[in-house]
């Protein structure tokens, strides 16, 4: 067998969540993969399944998934649930959306950051000391000081450094950040994803960032993944997607993304579908300008087009 | 309100004897010859110094009499509330980290049927079934600790099954909050998940209802207290009633609303510790 040189490697997967009688498909068949060192963007609109894809891959989704998640070639998916609280944590973690109610309001900001170390098999001393170390490496002054205080005397940027000092803090292989700047104000945002792209240049992390802001995806990272509708569309660098976009819908995310000051916004005819009753064929159809009979009844596929992989039959 | 039931308190304190004088005299002591309008300003200016009246039956201060009631009530009032939040807490705990087995539906379903069943109903029966009839316990009255053991365990029951079904409510609320998504995704074990993260969040709650039944309780479990012929502020409330001792309904009630205005206070209190939101500075 080649020893291939993916850190991940998701294959055709699939998210279902079950509401009452009825199935909802909010990931389906995704495959992607990313190298050692990748930052990787999913970008998408509300309701995409992008952060169902996310937060799937270390199995914190209450919905159903199929298919294989392979972390240097260990299927996530078929692990045990010890196997997977020790992959937690050190091997993945993950930043979330909302830093004030991702953080516990009881506990001190020291008892939620050290506990990452201590269930991992460090002392409490040891685990003391990399803490205050880790505050001071996210920005925070007074690190000791801070480690005594509540959740409710920060505020929500130092919060968030929190979250992402408790994600950082093993030097995991992989870290998972779901919209980590949506809940924070705009001078706010401009910090954490400078300190997210210091981060993970010094660092040398490998990263999934979740977004519905391409600028976001811009600062950061060196690949992206556009979704719609639960599947993946358009997968390939950065550079490429964002300057060459093939699929008709990541042209037209493009368009709405402010370029000079002159620039004119084409906003997209057309709503997101509605995940309980998708349009057949290609899920983007009835929004497509370019859509044609085959794009009405057949599903297009990922298929490798000009250095990326693309999921359209239009395409040129 | 009260002195809207007929009967007269004078002529009741005088006996069947008195005469229309003496009656008219006591009458006068106690102030109910004064016009209704004014008699709860001197009763309320007389509050400052405690001074609570003379019971119209006994001729004894309401003060004395209800602060030698008290510790009756107060003992049973701790001991039902201990058993209760010893059994309850947990029950309901365990209720909720085992959401839908069989186990839970017992327990729900016990403490649907703890919440519904009459007092006074429970009391008689056990009275049948251990007095009466296994002759293990005493019907009534007050000394010894098996004395306890009834109205202890009626009171509780109720409780209990109230402390079940607001703690399962509780930790089945905190078990959704994204901080436990965020603890699940450091690795830490569902142990500590439910214990230091969940649990610390859930009691918030608890701990006002604990606070706030307890406070009632010091009022006097009045249907218990009567069933079990237990000297407690309930029972004297029932008789003072009965016997038309205005004073005594006054000053008894009066100490029951201070009371419970402390326990409402050292509640607050309490929250200061399991919530670090409401300490100051």
């Amino acid at each position: 067998m080649l020893q291939s040189d993916k850190l991940l490697e998701v294959q055709n997967l699939r998210v279902t969540y079950r509401f009452e009688d009825k199935k909802i498909r909010a990931v389906d068949d995704v495959s992607f993969s990313i190298r050692e060192g990748d930052r990787f963007a999913i970008v998408g609109e509300s309701g995409s399944g992008k952060s169902t894809l996310g937060l799937s891959i270390v199995r914190l989704c209450p919905g159903e998934a199929s298919g294989s998640v392979r972390l240097n070639g260990i299927d996530i998916l078929k692990l045990s649930q010890e196997e997977l609280r020790k992959l937690r944590g050190s091997d993945i973690s993950v930043v979330f959306q909302d830093p004030s109610s991702a953080l516990n309001p009881v506990l001190r900001i020291g008892d939620q950051l050290i506990e990452v170390f201590t269930t991992h098999g460090y002392d409490k001393t040891e685990a003391y000391t990399r803490s205050a170390k880790l505050l001071e490496t996210v920005g925070i002054p007074e690190p000791e000081k801070r480690l005594m205080s509540y959740p409710h005397q920060l505020s929500g940027g130092m919060k968030q450094r929190v979250i992402i000092a408790m994600a950082i803090a093993l030097n995991p292989k992989l870290v998972i950040a779901d919209e980590p700047t949506s809940a924070l104000d705009v001078t706010i945002q401009a910090q954490i994803l400078k300190l997210i792209k210091e981060l993970s240049e010094t660092k040398k992390l490998s990263m999934i960032l979740i977004t519905h802001d391409i600028g976001v995806a811009a600062e950061v990272c060196n690949e992206i993944g556009i979704m719609y509708a639960g599947r993946m569309l358009e997968i390939g660098t950065f550079e490429d997607v964002f300057h060459n976009p093939k699929h008709p819908y990541t042209q037209s995310l493009m368009t709405c993304v402010p370029k000079g000051l002159k620039c004119v916004l084409k906003p997209l005819p057309g709503n997101v579908p509605d995940m309980s009753n998708l349009p057949s064929g290609c899920k983007f159809h009835p929004r497509c300008p370019y859509a044609n009979d085959k794009c009405k009844t057949i599903e297009p596929k990922l298929e490798k087009a000009d250095g990326r992989y693309v999921a359209c039959h239009a395409v040129w | 309100m009260i002195r809207l039931i007929p009967g007269d308190p004078a002529r009741v304190l005088a006996g069947l004897m008195a005469s229309e004088e003496d009656v008219e005299l006591i009458r006068e002591q106690l102030g109910l010859n004064k016009p209704l309008y004014v008699q709860p300003f001197t009763y309320m200016a007389n509050l400052f110094t405690f001074n609570l009246g003379v019971s119209a039956r006994t001729d004894s201060p309401v003060l004395y009499e209800v602060m030698a009631r008290l510790p009756n009530t107060l003992a049973l009032a701790l001991s039902s509330t201990a058993l209760a939040v010893a059994l309850g807490v947990p029950l309901g705990v365990f209720a909720a980290s085992r959401k839908s087995s069989k186990i839970d539906t017992l327990v729900s379903t016990f403490s649907i049927v703890g919440i519904s069943l009459p007092t006074y109903w429970l009391g008689l029966i056990m009275i049948t079934v251990f007095a009466v009839e296994l002759h293990l316990l005493p019907a009534g009255g007050y000394g010894t600790p098996a004395h306890f053991v009834l109205p202890t365990i009626t009171i509780a029951l109720f409780l209990m099954a109230f402390i079940v079904k607001i703690t399962k409510a509780s930790v089945i609320d905190s078990m959704e909050k994204e901080y436990v998504v965020t603890a699940r995704s450091k690795g830490l074990t569902e142990r500590v998940i439910l214990y230091k993260h969940i649990l610390r969040n859930a009691l918030i709650p608890v701990v006002t209802i604990i606070g706030l039944q307890f406070g009632s309780l010091l009022g006097g479990a009045v249907i218990t207290e009567t069933i079990y012929a237990w000297p407690g502020l309930g029972r004297l409330i029932i008789d003072a009633i009965n016997n038309r001792d205005y004073p005594m309904v006054q000053g008894s009630i009066f100490i029951f609303a201070l009371l419970y205005a402390l326990v409402n206070l050292v509640t607050d209190l309490i929250y200061t510790i399991v919530d670090p939101r409401v300490r100051l500075g």
